[in-house]
């Protein structure tokens, strides 16, 4: 290859690594008019030890926290016990039938038995998310406290102060995940079908009409607190339990398009049909999914439904996703058995690995990626200089899948991304081994090059194949950051892999125009002489 | 050939490996009967004490400057603070062992010095302690990385067998299996707190002994074939391969560690409390686990099990050897008679 040729697709290459680099690491501040340039790796989700935790506490009826309870009058005060940090109405224990079954007495332990329970449903319901981290834990008792990761990108978690700017508006953006989760996920009580009217009409085959009050099902504990726009709501199941009606609900999302399928028992398919019927002649003809009093989907029914399954769209992974756990949860034995009061702020902590983790990890990665580039210099020279250069390309492909992908970061993701860097200076070093080995022979370097690159296919394409699969399987069983570990390895070793023979070919363009090739590897040619 | 005779000291790096597993299921089965769980579990695993101040009357500024002085002297690893359109919410989080005393004595003075101010019938602000227990969370990831793993060194398994050997996949297989119990053993031991990312580790280290163990079998198939080692003992032949393979897989453990280092570094500088190294740490030991495994251990005991191999194959030679003599010289027999 002629000087010029090997010039200019170095010179293409090194702009083109320039360029994304530029756009995956520079930001430009915002001025009055000129919106500015948030960088790509300021806009990757962070975990918890980066962004750190959202979380809320959820508190029973009857419960009171230490803010309430000094400003309640002394006289009102002495109706209280005191559960830690907490208090506890005695008159609501006994009235909801906590109580000692010998003495009559308000029985706080089997107050605290409840929560127990619900908690253990909350962190089965949450345990499903595949959240990167998080906890749900029963604080003195009587409440349930649950965090989240924050989903925060650095360019949010950098703005925690600021009220109009991109910064603040991204916060709230990301934030709103964790909330709709903690939202949606707490629910409690039991899954209802539920309308906005209060009798529908119905008209069989021989023009005989009924009329169904929705309005009768008096044990329903729901009906006056489910409320739609203002609305109330009222059960559509005639007396029955819905939950029987569902085998089973799951989400699941393919490209933009989220779903979650109901699947029907036996006896739930028919009972679901005689509902639906009653729907599609109901003035609203809506049908409301209701856990307790939380609305999670509902859907526009115009005829009746004979179906093994029912398939209804959802605005985003994440609506279909809390919707379908919450609803799976409380058709099994997950429903919560007390009354929460109303889901109320969310409140967010400081990174689990300090304010400024994030910012510290991305120098660290920085420093890591320059030593190794030193390092592949001072051994292999000129070529050293090629591999540091892709590798500096391997680390941007890693930035932008992390982005794209919508990966949340966290340290183990950081290690895994180091891991597979090492992977594909493992696989150059294995190559130039080879090579030094054929020019100890007294081969020219071309030829030692080709042999040395044929000799060792095998093994490079063994170490990619094992681990693209192990990926793979690492990403689709695994949960939380395993699943992001795996997800992240399947695009890291195909870079690796992709990356290494462009190793090979620009070792080529660039070694072209230079005289002293065993010199470019930082090799010195054996000569042999002749007998 | 090389000087240092891995394979020889087959017995030493079983004893060590032994020693450490044992110690390590040791240490973990006291502390889960005496101390807090098996393995010492991080912030979101373990249970908690928190501070939490409410506050109606004053400004965030003020709220805390009086909790970070009550509190001085009291190290919590998670803080949270936010105003609403009531005033805000403070919470300052500790591990269950720090004295509740202490921090009830915090508690009053907080609300002793928020409230000083406030008259008689007015909102009062409230600084409360609270004890939380934390559900365990880790168990569907455990599962599910643990089905996964398992998935993984499976297809890993008997893709060795279709690239190398059945005793190489034998070999793979026991080296991820080593590698993961040296490391568990050593979180057991050290008792560094166990966040959700250990998981990950465990995976990094099952992907790592996968990429490190590729390149020595490689290595040694190479190394079988190459008429130049065809005179030399089969464990020998491992042992040339193993220090051949020693460099690569001591540069690449060795680079891991540093960056697991530099970044350490730069978390204790973000946090400035030990305890936000921990996960560093255990980076380091899942590091230190592939490392040990890939380059003392895995080659003694592949060449041990070759060496079995190898028996068992000659046994078998010779069985046949010996069957078709006794079939031979039973026929020239009956033909005498």
């Amino acid at each position: 290859m002629g000087k010029v040729k090997s010039v200019i697709i170095t010179v293409l290459l090194a702009l083109a690594i320039a360029v994304a680099a530029f756009f995956a690491v520079v930001s430009f501040p915002a001025t009055n008019k000129v919106k500015g340039l948030t960088s790509i790796a300021s806009n990757i989700h962070l975990g918890a030890d980066l962004s750190g935790y959202a979380y809320t506490t959820v508190y029973p009826e009857g419960v009171i926290t230490a803010e309430e309870y000094v400003n309640l009058q002394s006289d009102k005060q002495s109706g209280y016990i005191v559960a830690g940090g907490l208090y506890v109405e005695e008159q609501f224990l006994t009235d909801n039938g906590f109580v000692n079954g010998e003495s009559g007495e308000a029985d706080i332990n089997a107050f605290k038995k409840a929560v127990a329970d619900d908690a253990d449903s909350l962190n089965k319901r949450f345990g499903q998310k595949g959240y990167s981290s998080y906890s749900v834990a029963v604080e003195d008792g009587v409440s349930i406290k649950i965090s989240v990761p924050t989903n925060f990108t650095y360019n949010a978690y950098k703005y925690p102060g600021m009220t109009v700017d991109d910064g603040e508006k991204s916060r709230s953006t990301d934030l709103s995940v964790a909330q709709a989760a903690l939202s949606s996920l707490t629910a409690y009580g039991d899954l209802t079908l539920r309308t906005t009217d209060t009798s529908i009409s119905l008209t069989d085959s021989d023009n005989n009409a009924t009329t169904y009050d929705c309005t009768k099902r008096g044990k329903d504990k729901w009906v006056e607190i489910a409320q739609v726009d203002g609305k109330d709501t009222y059960s559509l199941a005639n007396g029955d339990r819905e939950s029987e009606y569902f085998k089973s609900i799951k989400s699941s999302t393919v490209g933009n398009v989220s779903r979650i399928t109901f699947n029907f028992t036996a006896e739930g398919r028919a009972k679901f049909k005689e509902l639906t019927t009653r729907a599609a002649s109901s003035t609203s003809k809506v049908i409301y999914f209701c856990v307790g009093d939380r609305v999670l989907v509902n859907f526009e029914c115009n005829a009746a439904i004979d179906e093994k399954s029912l398939v209804l769209s959802a605005n985003d992974k994440y609506t279909a996703e809390n919707a379908a756990i919450t609803m799976d949860s409380a058709i099994g034995e997950g429903a919560l058995s007390l009354i929460y009061k109303d889901y109320s702020n969310t409140y967010i902590t400081e990174a689990a690995g300090g304010k400024n983790a994030a910012l510290m990890t991305f120098i660290a990665s920085v420093l890591v990626l320059a030593g190794l580039c030193v390092l592949l210099t001072v051994k292999y020279k000129k070529l050293g200089a090629v591999v540091s250069l892709l590798s500096i390309a391997f680390a941007l492909v890693i930035l932008y899948a992390l982005f794209l992908l919508n990966i949340q970061v966290t340290f183990a993701v950081v290690l895994t991304a180091a891991v597979l860097l090492g992977l594909f200076v493992i696989s150059n070093a294995i190559a130039f081994a080879e090579t030094k080995r054929m020019t100890e022979s007294g081969r020219t370097m071309q030829a030692s090059v080709k042999e040395a690159y044929k000799k060792v296919l095998m093994t490079v394409s063994d170490i990619h194949i094992v681990l693209v699969i192990v990926a793979i399987l690492l990403a689709a069983v695994g949960v939380g950051e395993v699943a992001a570990c795996g997800l992240i390895s399947v695009i890291g070793v195909a870079a690796s892999y992709v990356l290494y023979w462009l190793t090979r070919f620009m070792w080529y363009v660039t070694s072209s125009p230079v005289k002293d090739k065993f010199g470019f590897a930082g090799l010195k040619r054996v000569v042999y002489e002749d007998d | 050939m090389t000087k240092f005779k891995v394979c020889a000291k087959i017995h030493l790096f079983i004893i060590i490996s032994s020693l450490v597993i044992a110690i390590g299921l040791a240490v973990g089965t006291v502390c889960h009967f005496c101390a807090n769980g098996f393995f010492n579990y991080g912030g979101e695993f373990s249970s908690y004490k928190s501070v939490k101040v409410q506050y109606v009357t004053c400004t965030e500024k003020t709220a805390l400057s009086v909790c970070d002085e009550a509190l001085s002297g009291l190290n919590s690893y998670e803080f949270s603070s936010s105003e609403n359109r009531y005033g805000g919410e403070i919470v300052y989080k500790f591990t269950s062992s720090t004295d509740s005393v202490k921090l009830q004595e915090a508690v009053e003075i907080i609300n002793e010095k928020l409230n000083a101010q406030v008259n008689e019938g007015d909102l009062k602000n409230a600084a409360s302690l609270h004890e939380g227990t934390v559900s365990e969370g880790g168990a569907r990831a455990i599962t599910f990385a643990s089905v996964a793993l398992a998935s993984a060194a499976a297809f890993q398994f008997l893709y060795f067998i279709f690239r190398y050997k059945l005793r190489a996949a034998f070999s793979a297989l026991l080296a991820s299996v080593h590698n993961l119990g040296i490391f568990v053993a050593l979180a057991a031991i050290t008792r560094l707190p166990l966040g959700a990312e250990t998981i990950a580790f465990g995976a990094v280290v099952v992907l790592l002994t996968m990429i490190l163990s590729a390149v020595i079998f490689d290595r040694t198939k190479k190394n079988f074939a190459n008429e130049k080692y065809a005179k030399y003992e089969r464990a020998e032949v491992i042992d040339t391969s193993a220090a051949e393979v020693r460099v690569i897989t001591f540069i690449a453990v060795c680079s891991l560690m540093a960056a697991a280092v530099i970044f350490g570094v730069f978390a204790a500088i973000a946090h400035m409390w030990a305890g936000a190294l921990a996960p560093y740490a255990l980076a380091l030991l899942a590091l230190i686990s592939v490392g040990y495994g890939i380059m003392f251990f895995t080659p003694a005991v592949h060449s041990a099990i070759d060496g079995v191999c190898e028996r068992v194959k000659a046994s078998m030679k010779a069985g046949k050897k010996g069957k078709s003599a006794n079939i031979e010289k039973s026929a020239d027999s009956a033909k005498d008679e």
